[in-house]
């Protein structure tokens, strides 16, 4: 759909479906007669097409269950896609094998929502940093160097406080810093972060935001950022694709999709956007479009159904 | 100080619980005569309650205070049944057997269910959970003094390939020998597998639970995209996080595992602690009841103190003031 010629594509995913089986906690109301459980399928990703190209900032904007954790899932290569292909620098990532498989570990780095959860509990600070560097071949003096550099990098300093800290020893700002220092570690070519701050105070969220920024700039680090905060993406990415029940509604320049929406969900999301200028009230300039509640009955991608091409990479589906 | 607490928390219901059974130990032994034939005077039974140190009609707090007096003398009384051995001959006599016995069951079930439950979480939804789960959930799940029937009667009774009863056969003598060695080992492994295989259903289950909960933690999935294998995060990664719960499981078996022994013991007519009060409360023998209640007590307390001090050492989450 998008790209510009001569740029690279890290990751890749073309027509993917990701579908989750669920199981009803209770019979359905209109089948008392039904005693076994009944099991459905929800459809948690929808024929996506995207791409994120070398060197870029890209975000994934969408609310609950818009699938844009599933879509980072499956980028990490956590989550095998029902359908389609995944692809890291043009090899497919679930058929990586020895040396490719070792490149794409050591070149896709994740940053989790919640820094209470992703660090190892009972592991020193140190050890989790050094695990970034855990496929490189270093001598345990280079990577020990390599983590108290990082760890100063990231503002964890003095550093050798932090060293032989444990995780609950420190305060969300500061385990989200040592989070990023362990995905910056072994110096990826792609960074996924999902929701990295949305889990931490507002008053260090600025600090955190901006650390991955420079980190980032610094290698020239790709970067996909996932989030529900049209802000922060806006302030981070340079492109964005908006999610609405596992399908890429709209995708363009982060600026053009900000200024212009074209698709009703984005509209909604930015509605959802406290306006600080305008004390109390919300974005009162924009139409406000009722939600489209209830679920497409067969969830059958209408095959007919495409994106419109607004000009300048700006693309919106079709209603 | 908690230790303390509960330490005297349990000696008030250890010494309350037996008297409040009906009847009491004079009586059962005045019975006990009276069927044998014997006569007895009003003064002879007077004689037997002082002899036993036994009052009923002082109020039960006297009791205790006495016992509690005694207790901290280092007195743990005389057994009215095996009289005139005092109680803490008799538990010094049995205590070794129990130990022998529960600790090795211990071993034999927490440190391979613990593998096991380790191993089918990182196999989850293959068909070693599928088929080993369930087993075990059901293993866990029977009485092990009910096993140890079928093993007496099996094994024992129907095959005899093992002894009936007791902790070694009497043509051996008792000593450092290998044949004396050899015997007690014959006369403990059904014992000890009745034991163990119900205890290890339950372990196995624990850290399986665990071990899928950790697995799903962020920090596992960042260990994935660093590149640790499968088989690495479950050994050392994961495996050392969901090893800190099972820790305090094992703690508080050892009470299942003390009680369902004094069944064990008692079927397979094993010598141990858990015969001997099986023998104590049917006699009605307060002092001796008491004592064993005290051991055990004091068993599982120390079992958790060191549950604790492992968990201190494990978890740096934990520490100990």
């Amino acid at each position: 759909m998008v790209g510009s010629p001569w740029s690279h594509e890290v990751l890749k995913a073309q027509g993917v479906n990701v579908v989750f089986r669920m199981r009803s906690s209770a019979p359905k109301g209109d089948h008392l007669a039904s005693v076994a459980r009944e099991s459905f399928y929800v459809k948690a990703l929808r024929n996506v097409d995207f791409q994120v190209l070398e060197g870029e900032s890209v975000s994934l904007v969408g609310g609950s269950g818009s699938g844009k954790s599933t879509l980072a899932k499956v980028f990490l290569g956590f989550l095998r896609p029902k359908e389609g292909s995944v692809a890291y620098l043009g090899n497919d990532i679930y058929r990586l094998k020895g040396r490719r498989m070792r490149e794409f570990r050591i070149n896709v780095q994740p940053i989790f929502q919640d820094p209470y959860n992703s660090l190892n509990p009972a592991r020193k600070i140190s050890h989790s940093v050094q695990l970034g560097l855990f496929l490189h071949e270093m001598s345990k003096e280079q990577k020990e160097e390599r983590v108290a550099r990082t760890l100063e990098m990231v503002g964890l300093t003095p550093v050798d406080l932090f060293l032989d800290k444990y995780p609950h020893q420190l305060s969300g700002g500061q385990r989200q810093r040592a989070a990023i220092a362990r995905a910056f570690i072994g110096q990826p070519k792609v960074i996924i972060a999902d929701e990295p701050v949305s889990m931490l105070d507002a008053s260090v969220r600025a600090d955190i935001l901006n650390l991955i920024l420079k980190m980032k700039q610094s290698k020239n680090t790709t970067f996909l950022y996932i989030t529900h905060d049209l802000a922060t993406a806006r302030y981070l990415t340079e492109r964005m694709a908006v999610m609405e029940q596992g399908e890429i509604v709209e995708l363009g320049k982060t600026e053009d999709i900000i200024e212009s929406p074209a698709h009703e969900y984005t509209m909604r999301l930015m509605n959802a956007v406290p306006d600080i200028w305008h004390h109390g009230s919300r974005a009162p300039d924009r139409p406000v479009v009722p939600p489209r509640f209830g679920v497409d009955s067969d969830g059958e991608k209408d095959e007919t159904s495409g994106y419109v091409d607004l000009g300048n990479g700006h693309y919106v589906k079709r209603g | 100080m908690l230790l303390t607490g509960t330490f005297v928390a349990a000696l008030l219901i250890d010494f309350t619980l037996p008297r409040l059974m009906p009847g009491n130990p004079v009586q059962t032994e005045v019975t006990n005569l009276i069927a044998a034939g014997f006569t007895l005077s009003p003064e002879a039974i007077k004689g037997m309650y002082a002899l036993y140190g036994y009052n009923p009609n002082l109020p039960i707090y006297v009791q205790f205070y006495d016992y509690i007096v005694q207790l901290l003398h280092g007195n743990l009384g005389v057994s009215y049944i095996f009289f005139p051995q005092s109680v803490s001959y008799l538990i010094a006599q049995r205590l070794p057997w129990t130990i022998f016995l529960v600790s090795i069951a211990v071993a034999v079930s927490w440190i391979p269910g613990t593998f096991i439950g380790m191993f089918a979480a990182g196999k989850r939804n293959a068909k070693f959970d599928s088929i080993f789960t369930p087993l075990l959930n059901f293993i866990s799940s029977i009485p092990n003094f009910w096993l140890g029937f079928l093993f007496l009667i099996f094994f024992a009774a129907d095959l005899k390939i093992f002894p009936l009863f007791g902790a070694y056969s009497n043509t051996v003598t008792p000593g450092a020998n290998l044949a004396f060695i050899l015997s007690v080992l014959h006369h403990a492994i059904l014992p000890i597998l009745s034991l163990a295989i119900v205890a290890m259903g339950g372990y196995v289950i624990h850290m399986r639970n665990t071990m899928v909960g950790v697995m799903g933690d962020d920090f596992v999935l960042v260990a994935r995209a660093k590149g640790l294998s499968n088989r690495r995060i479950v050994r050392t990664y994961a495996g050392a996080n969901a090893l800190l719960p099972n820790i305090t499981m094992l703690a508080i078996s050892m009470g299942a595992v003390f009680g369902g022994n004094i069944l064990v013991e008692t079927i397979f007519t094993y010598p141990g602690i858990g015969y001997l009060s099986a023998v104590a409360v049917s006699g009605e023998d307060y002092s001796l009841i008491l004592g064993i209640f005290l051991i055990f007590t004091i068993a599982i307390l120390v079992a958790n103190l060191m549950a604790d001090l492992l968990y201190a050492w494990l978890d740096p989450r934990v520490s100990l003031i």
